[in-house]
């Protein structure tokens, strides 16, 4: 055979050398270096998703942050909104019963004025109207015009009712004071005298009546005694006109009041 | 013609006969030693390796694979015999692309020892795996008729792994210096080529087999 046996027994010594300079120089490093990798990258895998669930965790934590802001963002909205609209809505309310209440004052001013002024157009008309009347009838008195009253005078105390008669008669008697007959013009004397015998007749007294002469009538004749008044004169019929005057103003006021409101 | 490099004896005294497979082996150890030595000094432990690094650390996984392939469990702990082993072959194997090289493989001696040392390495881990017992047990499997084939298996196998490793590198050695003295150009590097393949396949086969008898010997049946 080819074999040489101190070789053979070098050999086998060589290879367990070499076994134990391989394990020592190769095997030994480069498998720790391996482990030592593999450890380390495990650990780093292990960290990392560590890392990852912990940068889940916070994202959804700043997802549910980010939520509930945006939620309570909207209701402070809507509430400042609601504020809004209320305090809008309270604003123009007040601001219309302002309006309103100047309005009214407005309105009575305006009314008020209308009022005075109205009042101050009658007046003057009813001035004007009566002292014209006055001054044409003062102009017109004369003596026959002057008798023609105390014609109708005495007519008109003649033609007293029964009732009324004697209520005057109560009231004189009661009074006892002398009766006074009062003229815008002298009256004659016939016309006196006449006067005289009819007072008698009319209340059954025997009172004396004075005379007495008063501008202020204008064309006509008083008589008073105590309380009693009996009277014709045109300024009865002045005042007369001038009362349904006063009363046909006060109906037409009342409708244009009426015509006010149903505008407004 | 030389069969065999144990022929050229460098240094001759007494029993001792340093020859040229000695002086080969020896270099190719200090060359594989001083070569990783270089290589793990600065091994890095992080994910920035060098290129030297990454080399070996194929190298090494790869024979991982094939240990644990073959089906055993702690390839660490066999790595150091069978690593070294497919190595030291793949080694010199390669390394005759150098010229004037012989490679130790090319003696019977040096295979001899090498299937001496898993010879006794089948035992070994064997009893170190399972204890002499089970160990022992394993070559009266399945009946106790099986034990002298065991035996004889145990013997001609090493006798085989130690003959087809130097018949394949002894021969491509003796084909490559007869073309070199027959046709000296073109045609060496062709069977050069051939031989750096069959070197490879050949250590790979003797280092898979290696793995499978050591791996027969430590399963429990």
């Amino acid at each position: 055979m080819f074999i040489d046996w101190f070789t053979l027994i070098a050999q086998i010594v060589n290879f367990l050398i070499l076994i134990w300079l391989l394990k020592k120089f190769l095997y030994g490093p480069i498998l720790e270096a391996i482990d030592e990798r593999e450890k380390k990258i495990s650990g780093q895998l292990i960290e990392a998703r560590a890392e990852a669930e912990a940068s889940m965790k916070a994202r959804n934590e700043f997802i549910l942050k980010r939520e509930e802001l945006e939620a309570r963002r909207e209701s402070m909205l809507q509430k400042a909104l609601d504020e809004a609209e209320n305090r809008r809505r309270q604003l123009l309310d007040e601001a219309r019963a302002e309006a309103d209440s100047l309005r009214v004052r407005l309105n009575d001013a305006l009314e008020k004025e209308r009022g005075e002024l109205r009042r101050e157009i009658v007046a003057a008309v009813r001035r004007e109207v009566f002292e014209t009347a006055r001054r044409a009838l003062a102009d017109l008195a004369d003596d026959a015009l002057e008798e023609r009253m105390t014609q109708i005078f005495i007519k008109r105390l003649r033609a007293l009712g029964e009732k009324e008669k004697s209520a005057a008669s109560a009231m004189m008697e009661r009074s006892a004071g002398a009766a006074m007959v009062r003229s815008a013009f002298e009256l004659s004397a016939s016309r006196r005298s006449e006067i005289e015998s009819l007072f008698g007749e009319v209340f059954s007294l025997g009172a004396k009546l004075s005379f007495e002469t008063s501008p202020g009538l204008i064309c006509g004749i008083e008589l008073t005694a105590g309380g009693y008044r009996f009277v014709w004169s045109v300024s009865d019929y002045l005042g007369a006109l001038e009362k349904s005057v006063e009363d046909f103003l006060s109906v037409k006021k009342d409708a244009v009041a009426k015509i006010d409101e149903a505008v407004s | 013609m030389r069969i065999s490099p144990d022929e050229v004896v460098i240094w001759h005294g007494g029993f001792v006969t340093v020859n040229m497979t000695l002086v080969t082996t020896w270099l190719l150890m200090a060359a594989m030693a001083i070569a990783a030595r270089l290589i793990t000094r600065g091994v890095s432990k992080g994910v920035h390796v060098s290129r030297w690094q990454s080399g070996l650390e194929i190298i090494v996984l790869a024979l991982k694979d094939v240990i644990s392939g073959v089906g055993l469990s702690r390839p660490d702990a066999y790595i150091g015999f069978i690593g070294t082993l497919f190595l030291f072959i793949a080694v010199s194997n390669l390394a005759t692309v150098l010229p004037f090289y012989e490679p130790p493989t090319g003696s019977y001696s040096t295979t001899a020892a090498l299937s001496l040392c898993v010879f006794f390495a089948v035992p070994f881990f064997g009893i170190r795996e399972l204890g002499l017992y089970g160990y022992l047990k394993t070559f009266v499997q399945p009946t106790f008729l099986m034990l002298p084939f065991h035996v004889i298996s145990q013997i001609t196998r090493t006798l085989a792994l130690a003959t087809r490793l130097f018949g394949n590198i002894m021969s491509g050695s003796m084909v490559l210096a007869l073309l070199i003295s027959i046709a000296p150009l073109v045609f060496p590097i062709a069977v050069i080529a051939l031989g750096l393949l069959t070197g490879i396949v050949q250590a790979y086969i003797f280092t898979i087999l290696a793995t499978v008898f050591i791996a027969a010997a430590t399963h429990e049946e």
